[in-house]
């Protein structure tokens, strides 16, 4: 049970919709005990209450940014749900590959990225089927700046890359440095880290032609759900894709969004934006 | 209750720990799986013989005859299951087991320790759906 005053607990859940729009709603108390215990210890504080009632009082950005690095940072895996990747490589890359052609490079966006292991995923399938120099930019953005210093150095635990990474890939993507497992350096050059907070305007980038923001949604309100999903169709092209969890969809939250399923799994496009369909992205 | 058992995935578990047979044949009935287990690599190929078993997890060290040299035996034997799904679980983690296992023949390898969820991934990779 959780010992935070409720003071407390709303301080929290106000300072992370502000910052990161995510909703934390009121039997969540848990969540904040385990996720803050370890900066508590760390502070020498000997409770997540105690810890709270410090920040507050000395407002040091830095422990602001602790907190929300901790609140936001979420477990991933590799090909995480199997069938959605399978989809990816069977139907929706070759699709986009053949339309857009020659004139430029596939644009890939893996929004909320964590760790690195969705990025690093497409690229190893991306190289698997395509090939090297296939023509794919994958661009990777996490709200939290120490997740994408983690992710760049594309170094994994074995406990890591036991979680869903098929032994073969480990064997031809990863090299083994002391006890940890390390994407190559080929695989690592796909992949361009940014840092971007969802909840935020996108502002200006090119077209993409994938984006996939799985189990992400589920983190915000639905008024938040619906400013990122109106972001999200600004700067996707309009015969782009959208990849969402395999538990999630976006019927209850924009149902201008055209549901194709593609074998077990679900893709999104974009159909008719009932306020402007003649939107388009900056190509 | 015997037609339940007969509708689950039967799986078979080799590993000369008790604990760890333990531990793998809880995760495995909670997900859904008929288990069967075996101690020894000669024990295991009787079995394999024997019955349809659509999974085996297998260890890499013991006694007699090692995980491995049990997974070429398996995949040599076209009779009693060559095409058989095995995935080693072992706490050998150098690319170099890895390496050998795949060649072996192992369709998957994970190693020790490891949680549920893992094990859910590692089957969901193989096609299987648990529960």
């Amino acid at each position: 049970m959780s010992a935070l005053t409720t003071a407390s607990f709303s301080w929290l859940r106000q300072l992370l919709h502000e910052q990161s729009a995510i909703a934390l709603d009121d039997s969540k108390g848990y969540l904040v005990e385990n996720r803050l215990q370890p900066l508590a210890l760390e502070a020498g504080l000997p409770s997540v209450e105690a810890f709270i009632d410090h920040v507050r009082r000395n407002r040091a950005d830095g422990a602001i940014d602790e907190i929300i690095d901790a609140m936001t940072t979420n477990e991933t895996s590799w090909l995480r749900d199997h069938h959605p990747w399978d989809g990816l490589m069977s139907t929706v890359l070759p699709e986009v590959m053949e339309r857009v052609g020659p004139t430029r490079p596939v644009r890939i966006w893996s929004a909320a990225c964590s760790s690195g292991q969705e990025p690093y995923t497409i690229a190893m399938l991306v190289r698997e089927q395509f090939g090297p120099g296939a023509p794919v930019q994958i661009l990777a953005s996490d709200i939290s700046e120490k997740m994408l210093t983690r992710a760049r150095t594309g170094s994994y635990s074995q406990l890591e890359v036991n979680r869903g990474l098929p032994a073969a890939m480990l064997m031809r993507w990863f090299r083994r440095e002391g006890i940890s497992w390390r994407v190559v350096d080929e695989i690592r050059s796909m992949v361009r880290f940014e840092r971007r907070n969802l909840s935020h305007h996108f502002g200006s980038m090119p077209a993409m032609d994938i984006l996939a923001m799985r189990n992400v949604l589920i983190y915000f309100d639905l008024a938040t759900k619906q400013r990122i999903l109106g972001e999200v169709r600004r700067v996707i092209d309009p015969h782009g894709w959208l990849m969402v969890g395999a538990a999630e969809t976006l019927l209850d939250v924009d149902c201008s969004w055209k549901r194709v399923p593609v074998g077990p799994s679900a893709f999104y496009r974009p159909g008719a934006s009932p306020s402007s369909p003649d939107r388009r992205p900056i190509p | 209750m015997e037609n339940q058992q007969s509708d689950r995935p039967h799986v078979l578990v080799v590993d000369d720990s008790s604990a760890m047979r333990c531990l793998l044949s809880t995760m495995l009935d909670t997900m859904g799986w008929r288990v069967t287990t075996a101690e020894r690599g000669a024990e295991a190929l009787t079995l394999i013989r024997s019955n349809a078993f659509d999974l085996a997890l297998v260890d890499w060290h013991m006694p007699e005859m090692s995980g491995v040299d049990l997974v070429r035996t398996i995949r040599d034997d076209v009779e009693s299951g060559s095409r058989l799904p095995i995935m080693m679980v072992t706490c050998e983690s150098q690319p170099d087991n890895v390496a050998a296992a795949l060649d072996a023949g192992v369709d998957e390898y994970t190693t020790k320790p490891f949680d549920p969820s893992t094990l859910r991934a590692k089957l969901a990779r193989l096609g299987f759906v648990t529960t």
